[in-house]
């Protein structure tokens, strides 16, 4: 018999009749298994799913029991981080009804602090660890979520682990696509803790890789070639259109693509956008102001850059992006109205090639 | 008196990622060990924090640790105080200070600059004979300076100098930007506590301190350390360090 076969035999039988009042039977439903698999798994001579585990955990969690995945995986013993059970998150219907802490540590695994943020820490740690001591020296990220699904995602600016916050991003992202709405950030930056205001799972998610010097997980930008253009009959309208008046991109734009063109104003540094399309599901208030004001401060300075080198010749470009409560992936074909120059107006005509949803 | 945990105060923000989770392990290792024997490790950054630890105690306290002639200097870039308490009662601690040093430690030590703020005030005279070769070699650098260690009699077979002082310099190093860590004693614990529990690599004959108002008259040695002895010895090497996420490559 393995470790964790007896581990997780014995775990069973302190949990069964009659060492308690449930029926072998009653697990073995909650299991998921046949009466005589579970009977196997007292006897600890079959294989034991993960799948098995998590039900029987998250069967004795409604009782008020949380220790039986701490048991079967042996994680009494102090400091042994490295034995904590990862979990997935499915456990994350567990207790829907109280708030949920989960810690991503620094090897990039997820763990459930089911009995409190502060007891997994000294578990997983030591003793004397603190939770701000895992969130500056270690760069361990925590996320709670709350009922209301909205979440907390705490983290030290700077010093978060790439391999904790790259699994931080993924859970992020995963729970967006369910239930969770928003996401606020609060960053240790300089011992004071700063709260962000609460944002999409998705932009929390970029904020927090970037913090981390990682990719960004959902904001790509490719620049295309012209040529790609002309695979796409409304851009291809437009560039015919323009090419002989360049001051009439505007009026071929909305000829070809009524609704999906913007016009920027681009003057120096500033560059402003006096008519938003609506088919990007971009907020209308911003519609007349500095591009800068957009809160998403990379896609505003990604935006600025792109519109700015638009006034030399048409570009085009393919962004994926998060907007609103959506990941849109989008063609953009940016062009100068009237003579080139450093100054002026930019014609943005965008085509939507998806949209998904990654917030609920 | 503010104190903090050790491990609610220390950031470590001059170590590279890996380098610091490994600290993180060591010094919560040490704190555990502490821990199981009822001693708490808090820290400090105030100076007037050990002044009243030496009053308390009756030992006469360190000029450059004395807020009497220091009254500006406090705060984490600046002091740290490393305490153990054990049922709230201090019973061992140590101080290291970060000091600019203006022109050379041997002439911050003779023209006593390195004792007060302000040396040319009544009740401050004395003299400091300084024969050190390296305090000549110590110049125009940002140094930190320890002193103060006081271990209760009742503590003793914890050996708590050497985790304190691995605790002091270790934050001097991961938080300060320190070209050398110095500090001075007297010959018999110099011999016994210098290198293992100090954690110097150098002792220099020798720095003769006389200052007849505060009761001092003490031949001491000059122990020092560079920045980079002290990383080989409290820090992990980054190399020895592997990345978990080039595993398999």
């Amino acid at each position: 018999m393995t470790v964790l076969a007896s581990r997780f035999a014995a775990a069973l039988r302190r949990r069964t009749y009659p060492n308690t009042g449930v029926r072998a039977k009653t697990l073995a439903h909650a299991a998921g298994v046949s009466i005589d698999t579970f009977d196997r798994y007292v006897a600890g001579s079959t294989r034991i799913t993960a799948e098995a585990v998590f039900n029987l955990a998250a069967f004795f969690a409604k009782s008020g029991d949380h220790g039986f995945v701490g048991e079967v995986y042996g994680v009494e013993a102090p400091g042994v981080c490295g034995q904590l059970p990862a979990v997935n998150s499915n456990v994350t219907q567990l207790r829907p009804h109280a708030d949920q802490i989960f810690w991503c540590d620094d090897a990039g695994n997820l763990h459930h602090a089911a009995h409190g943020s502060l007891e997994f820490i000294r578990r997983a740690v030591g003793e004397t660890a603190t939770e701000r001591f895992a969130h500056r020296m270690l760069g361990w990220v925590s996320l709670t979520l709350r009922p209301d699904f909205t979440a907390e995602l705490r983290y030290t600016e700077g010093q978060a682990n790439q391999a904790a916050v790259s699994r931080a991003c993924a859970f992020l992202i995963d729970e967006g696509r369910k239930t969770l709405r928003t996401v606020r950030r609060v960053v240790d930056c300089a011992g004071e803790w700063v709260a962000a205001v609460p944002a999409s799972p998705g932009e929390a998610a970029n904020a927090l890789a970037l913090s981390a010097k990682l990719p960004t997980p959902y904001l790509v930008v490719h620049q295309l070639g012209l040529e790609v253009a002309n695979n796409v009959p409304e851009f291809r309208a437009i560039l015919a259109e323009s090419t002989d008046d360049p001051g009439s991109a505007w009026a071929a734009s909305l000829r070809n693509m009524p609704g999906r063109a913007s016009y920027l104003n681009v003057v120096g540094e500033d560059v402003t956008l006096p008519i938003l399309a609506g088919q990007l599901g971009l907020p209308d208030d911003w519609a007349g102001k500095n591009i800068m004001a957009i809160p998403t401060l990379r896609f505003a300075d990604m935006t600025r850059h792109w519109m700015q080198v638009a006034r030399s010749g048409p570009v085009l470009r393919r962004v994926q992006a998060p907007i609103g409560n959506d990941q849109v992936d989008y063609l953009s074909l940016a062009m100068p109205d009237g003579p080139r120059g450093k100054n002026g107006g930019v014609v943005s005509a965008t085509k939507v090639l998806k949209r998904e949803r990654i917030a609920a | 008196m503010t104190r903090i945990l050790l491990a609610e105060g220390i950031a470590a923000p001059l170590l590279p990622q890996l380098v610091r989770i490994e600290v993180g392990k060591r010094l919560i290792a040490i704190t555990d060990a502490l821990d199981a024997a009822g001693l708490r490790v808090y820290l400090a950054h105030d100076l007037d924090t050990i002044a009243r630890i030496k009053r308390d105690t009756g030992q006469i306290l360190f000029q450059p640790f004395n807020p009497d002639f220091w009254p500006n200097v406090g705060g984490p870039h600046e002091v740290v105080v490393v305490m153990v308490e054990r049922d709230g009662k201090v019973v061992a601690c140590c101080a290291t200070r970060r000091i600019e040093l203006e022109n050379s430690l041997y002439d911050n030590l003779v023209t006593r600059r390195l004792f007060y703020a302000n040396p040319h005030v009544a009740g401050r005279e004395g003299r400091c004979i300084v024969t050190a070769e390296l305090a000549h070699q110590i110049e125009d650098c940002p140094i930190a300076l320890s002193g103060c260690v006081w271990v209760d009699a009742s503590v003793m077979q914890h050996r708590l100098v050497e985790p304190m002082m691995r605790i002091a310099h270790t934050w001097a190093i991961s938080t300060w930007y320190v070209t050398w860590l110095i500090g001075f004693a007297e010959e018999r614990v110099t011999r016994l506590l210098g290198f293992d529990a100090y954690g110097y690599d150098q002792a220099h004959r020798r720095v003769a301190m006389d200052f007849p108002a505060l009761g001092i008259n003490v031949d001491t040695f000059l122990l020092a350390s560079t920045r980079r002895k002290a990383r080989g010895l409290y820090l992990p090497s980054p190399d020895a360090i592997r990345d978990p996420s080039e595993e398999g490559q």
